[in-house]
């Protein structure tokens, strides 16, 4: 191809290229405007996005509390209080809402006399014995009472397709998707859920929520390394914790203070919720008046004080286990909404996502010293100040130090300013990619919109995301690398292999 | 009178306020009866079907919503079609099809240009169709629409990624057996289609090692026709335009005359059976129990499918999970497939003490199916839960145009979910029962029971005669020279000399067991491990042997069909196939041999080296064991064995040099032994005492 050739392809292929751009703007714009809310006299947020494509509507009900809510000793009470939130209400997974009620009262009592007598020097089992028949016995005729997963068989019998929920460090979320007519279902279900939560089987639920600490937490080499880390990369902020909290916490957490802290934290004022599908907004806020207006406003809880105060040097933790070797190099860097949080995301693409990103493409694919390499970014969660963080597992008869080498070797080019074009494309590309598909689905769509209006304080910054990975250059990415990149800044965590402790 | 109009004033709007109220609405309690409005009509997108001129099927659907575009073709292909010696060809070949590169691109390049585009192409071959999905964004459709046609078009199946595809599947099988869901699965399935079955077969070391890079192009050329293909187009283009670019890419690729046979038949005969396979590592078994399903196309489809919910959700769940507590998980389905008939089967995980129990449970729930109608509110819990879901099938494009395709592939009417849909709302309390007892068989069910048995609440043949299933993965066949007299003879004349090197067959013929004390090295992948211990054998199948490793006491004992294992931990049976492979270590022993000549054929294979040392290599059999045993040619001492087996990597070669002999009673014994994997040491032994013939504490093989 001749050069004046290829310019004018150039020229045409730039050209189709912004114009692209420029009609998906438009339908970022169009979007944009259709979304609608409105906020209850109780403080409670609607956000509603009209799509009539198909008859169904997804449901996500954020509450701005997550475990970095959490202060010592009932850590864990935000993912327990996700899982009480399934048991029903004084309407929903019970026969006899007023029986229970006594019961759960004389089982705390007694649940607190057989803590009190197990914490004494010396123990009088035989009085143990008999307190324990009664709390069993307690415990059963409670059972006689629950209808056992209610919530879930009237939200599945009116066609949920999607009934879910999670916690983060950040927040906890309660998703639901149904046929667009089952509407005022929804609202009579959500509403009653959030003013009326009946905490039962109290007791069986801290059992599961125990176990799965210890599937996931305990038995995983690589759960103990997380716990282990965070702890050491935050000394002061409650990303210290883990979600799932600690084990002699979730053991003498009582049913009040899971009702205290719902008290606090599922004020109305605390609660977003989007809903998005084939729904008429103006009839959205007129239910959503009406049911979710019963709730009594309170005090919006006060934020999380304590900050996260500067590193002053590098730090460092190890965990023995029963693994291969493992790398973890974590740094400190802003939260979510401050202005670097984009070029963040590049670097942390561009060192450690996918197989061709630099850390696979060297340590896995070149000098296999790695069985898996890569990057983290916004880790344990992103509301407040973070981590950025890269990780490397061992090949056999290869080490952690050898992983650490090419790592810092690949943090200091791009530091120097190496970074191609073809990578910023790359990147671009698929974050864009990444956007793009996540609007596709009613559900996901949510999800964003409560994600943006909370942490950003405007959903309408959902549709900002794109501006700001388009503009962002090579000198960007140097300028983070070097600003947050430094080894005062770090944490680095491995797992050494049991045979290797001494 | 002020006062009065005032209260007449608050009065009337009091009234109004009320009456607005009532107007308006109420709240509803969640368990009131809601007045729900009717569902907005579905909106069906308008998809065009085109056919290319090369006879490629297209279903289109346009969004411009999102700048993305997908692809997913169907190709009328599957391992049903793969010969029985070379299982696993298909599935190679379509991942290789994908790894293995084109004429323009190596694999590695391909994976780069996509991910750069933020693109992807996938591929695989399943059962009975074989899929390639492609995704990007509308800009870069030229670049990844000529990348797509290249990979169909020009496909060179890197040899190297064939071997990598087949390392993948020689691990795979290795694993098999660790994870007791995966087996019981596999196996039921064999059970109800026969093992041999396309339906239920799975790959061996031998069929994958029988695969070539020629099958695996023969197999391409069979199948990969764009006259073979159906493929769904949906997202952000303009049909037409699209139509026009698929045409040109695909303009070189011909039409070709098909020649591809139905699917088998299934040929299902009704049996009452009860199988077992051992598992003793587990605390809990893990069951499952049926018979042949059927397919869709059934006029019954719809009451069965409301059936099954009722005997899955509200039957088995409630009564072997909820109320009698028995099982983390339990189900019941009857299985339908599109064009072969799928499985009814219920099935549980319940701890190893309910295992008999939680059969019988099942059993007569299918049982109580078949003799009463079910409830009104089990009927109508079951049909709102199809009945309200239905709409999510129409609730994206994507979904829609694939199903049509699915559809299409099947041969069924495109309108087969709506008609499906119209039988739910119809069906009755007595189609229930209907459907029940035409369908289901409890009496002739097969059982299938993976667990412990040591720890059932009854033994197993309380349900009928026991079927054992040997799940032992069958070694990779050793490429045998053909044996003829004359090297028969030779084999034996030299193994005749070696005996009389080791002592003599008089003294070797007085030993009736040994004892060693040595000391053990492993190579784990977190390093070398060293352990003292000592052995007691008597042949032919009883072993003592004790190991002071840095975790604790190792104790294993083996005595006939069984075996435990003790350790810091626990003790539990030696898996079977840990038995297996210490036997088979022993019928590799000279002494052992020589005790029992005549059970070996002994074949001379010619004269070789055997690590650095000149060596006369004899091939041995004993029944399934062959091995090949070298000997030093001055010497005529044993220098070691090596054969086919498997290490936790998959198969190896194994080998073990054996050096450092010394006379122990007039009797040489090599104090030194390595084993080699692939070339890569595994272990070692070091003999400090051996002693032959001593007095066996009693109970010394006792097996509990």
């Amino acid at each position: 191809m001749n050069p004046k050739k290829f310019k004018t392809l150039l020229v045409i292929l730039t050209c189709l290229l912004v114009v692209s751009s420029i009609s998906w703007a438009q339908n970022f714009d169009a979007m944009k405007n259709q979304v609608k809310e409105h906020t209850l006299k109780n403080g409670m947020k609607f956000i509603v996005l009209e799509r009539h494509d198909a008859p169904v509507v997804s449901f996500h009900v954020y509450a701005d509390v997550g475990s970095a809510n959490e202060n010592y000793g009932i850590t864990g009470i935000s993912h327990l209080l996700e899982h009480m939130a399934f048991k029903g209400s004084k309407v929903v997974g019970t026969n006899d809402y007023e029986a229970e009620a006594v019961i759960f009262d004389q089982i705390d009592k007694l649940y607190a006399n057989i803590k009190n007598e197990k914490g004494k020097a010396e123990p009088d089992t035989a009085k143990l014995s008999e307190l324990e028949a009664k709390f069993e016995e307690l415990r059963k005729q409670a059972k006689e009472k629950v209808i056992n997963n209610e919530y879930f068989d009237m939200m599945m019998q009116q066609g949920d397709a999607g009934v879910n929920a999670y916690t983060s460090n950040d927040a906890t979320q309660y998703i639901n998707s149904l046929p667009s007519n089952k509407l005022e279902f929804w609202m009579s279900m959500t509403s009653d859920r959030f003013m009326n939560p009946v905490i039962r089987e109290f007791y069986k639920e801290k059992d599961v929520v125990m176990e799965e600490r210890r599937l996931r937490s305990e038995t995983q080499p690589i759960g103990k390394l997380f716990e282990d880390f965070m702890a050491t990369s935050f000394k002061a902020h409650p990303y210290h914790h883990s979600v799932v909290g600690h084990m002699s916490d979730l053991e003498r957490i009582t049913r009040q203070d899971v009702r205290d802290y719902f008290k606090k934290y599922y004020q109305p004022s605390n609660l977003t919720a989007a809903i998005v599908g084939d729904v008429k907004a103006k009839k959205v806020f007129k239910m959503a008046e009406l049911y979710f207006g019963r709730i009594p406003s309170g005090a919006k809880p006060e934020p999380v004080r304590t900050i996260e105060p500067e590193q002053w040097g590098e730090r460092h933790v190890a965990v023995v286990a029963k693994s291969q070797p493992i790398l973890l190099l974590g740094y400190h860097r802003p939260a979510e909404t401050h202005e670097d949080d984009a070029a963040l995301e590049a670097l942390a693409n561009i060192i450690g996502q996918g197989r061709s990103s630099r850390l696979w493409e060297l340590l896995v694919k070149n000098e296999k010293v790695a069985i898996q390499a890569g990057s983290m970014n916004g880790w344990p969660g992103s509301k407040f100040p973070n981590l950025i963080a890269f990780y490397g597992v061992s090949a056999k008869d290869h080490t952690s130090a050898e992983c650490l080498e090419l790592i810092d070797t690949q943090i200091e080019k791009i530091k120097s300013g190496d970074i191609s074009e073809e990578e910023l494309t790359k990147f671009k590309r698929s974050q864009k990619k990444g956007i793009i598909n996540g609007m596709k689905s009613n559900s996901r769509m949510a999800g964003i919109l409560t994600h943006y209006d909370v942490i950003h304080g405007d959903w309408r910054k959902t549709f900002d995301q794109l501006k700001g990975i388009e503009g962002i250059t090579a000198e960007d990415i140097k300028r983070v690398a070097n600003k947050y990149l430094k080894k005062k800044n770090r944490t680095v965590g491995e797992i050494i292999p049991e045979e290797e402790a001494d | 009178m002020k006062q009065n109009r005032f209260f007449q004033i608050v009065g009337l709007m009091l009234i109004l306020a009320f009456f607005m109220s009532g107007l308006t609405f109420a709240q509803k309690s969640p368990k009131d009866k809601f007045d729900f409005p009717k569902l907005n009509d579905i909106k069906m997108p308008k998809i065009e079907e085109k056919t290319l001129k090369n006879g490629m099927k297209l279903f289109l659907v346009e969004d411009q919503n999102y700048p993305t575009i997908n692809m997913r073709a169907m190709v009328r292909t599957g391992s049903v079609y793969e010969p029985a010696e070379k299982i696993g060809l298909a599935a190679i070949t379509g991942s290789v099809l994908r790894t293995g590169g084109s004429k323009s691109m190596t694999g590695d390049e391909i994976d780069k240009k996509l991910e750069t585009m933020a693109a992807s192409i996938e591929g695989g071959i399943g059962s009975g169709s074989g899929f390639l999905s492609v995704s990007m964004l509308n800009e870069n459709l030229d670049e990844v629409l000529s990348i797509f046609a290249d990979i169909v078009m020009n496909p060179v199946f890197d040899k190297e990624k064939i071997e990598l595809e087949k390392v993948q599947h020689r691990s795979g099988i290795s694993r098999r057996n660790d994870e007791i869901g995966q087996i019981t699965r596999r196996e039921f399935f064999k059970l109800i289609y026969g093992a041999n079955s396309p339906y239920a077969r799975h790959a061996e070391y031998a069929t994958i090692d029988a695969i070539t890079r020629d099958d695996i192009i023969a197999y391409y050329k069979k199948f990969l026709h764009p006259n073979n293909i159906m493929m769904t187009v949906w997202g952000d283009f303009k049909t037409k335009n699209i139509v026009n670019k698929l045409e040109q890419a695909f303009a070189d690729w011909k039409t070709k005359k098909l020649d591809i046979p139905p699917m088998p038949e299934v040929n299902y005969k009704f049996e009452y059976t009860v199988n077992f396979i051992d598992k003793p590592d587990v605390d809990q078994s893990n069951i499952m129990l049926g018979h042949i399903g059927g397919l869709k196309s059934n006029p019954d489809y719809a009451a069965l499918s409301v059936m099954n919910r009722i005997l899955s959700f509200d039957r088995m769940f409630k009564t072997i999970r909820t109320d009698e507590g028995l099982a983390y998980s339990v189900w019941g389905s009857y299985g339908t497939g599109y064009k072969v008939p799928g499985v009814f089967s219920a099935g549980a995980q319940t701890k190893s003490q309910s295992t008999v129990y939680a059969i019988e449970l099942m059993i007569k729930e299918m049982e109580r199916m078949m003799a009463e109608e079910v409830t009104d509110e089990e009927l109508n819990r079951a049909k709102d839960k199809y009945l309200n879901t239905f709409v999510f099938q129409f609730d994206s494009k994507a979904k829609i145009v694939n199903r049509m395709m699915t559809l299409s592939y099947y041969g069924y009417p495109l309108d087969f979910n709506d008609k499906f849909i119209k039988q739910i709302e119809n069906v009755t309390k007595t189609d229930i029962l209907q459907v029940a007892k035409k369908y289901l068989q409890p009496d002739k069910v097969q059982i299938l029971v993976v667990g412990k048995k040591e720890d059932f609440d009854k033994p197993l043949s309380s349900l009928g005669k026991v079927n054992v299933i040997d799940i032992t993965i069958p070694e990779p066949k050793v490429e045998v020279p053909e044996a003829t007299a004359e090297t028969l003879e030779k084999g034996k004349k030299v193994f005749e000399k070696t005996i009389a090197t080791l002592g003599g067959t008089d003294k070797i013929s007085k030993i009736k067991n040994f004892s060693t004390t040595m000391s053990l090295t492993q190579v784990t992948p977190m390093g070398e491990m060293a352990m003292d211990g000592n052995m007691t054998i008597q042949h032919p199948d009883k072993m003592y042997m004790k190991l002071n490793t840095p975790g604790g006491e190792i104790l294993m004992v083996i005595n006939g069909d069984k075996g435990t294992m003790q350790h810091p931990g626990g003790k539990m049976p030696l898996p079977a196939q840990q038995r297996k492979d210490m036997m088979d270590n022993s019928k590799r022993d000279p002494i052992y041999i020589a005790q029992h000549l005549n059970d070996y054929k002994i074949q001379f294979i010619g004269k070789t080296k055997f690590g650095e040392a000149d060596a006369i290599d004899i091939l041995l059999i004993e029944t399934d064991l062959t091995f090949h045993m070298y000997l030093n040619t001055e010497t005529m001492l044993p220098l070691g064995t090596s054969h086919q087996g498997t290490t936790q990597q998959g198969p190896a070669t194994i080998e073990q040099f054996d050096s450092d002999y010394k006379v122990v009673d007039g009797i040489k014994v090599p104090h030194k032994s390595i084993g080699f994997a692939d070339g890569k040491k595994q272990s070692e032994v070091v003999i400090k005492e051996m002693k032959f013939n001593v007095e066996l504490e009693e109970g010394l093989f006792k097996v509990e």
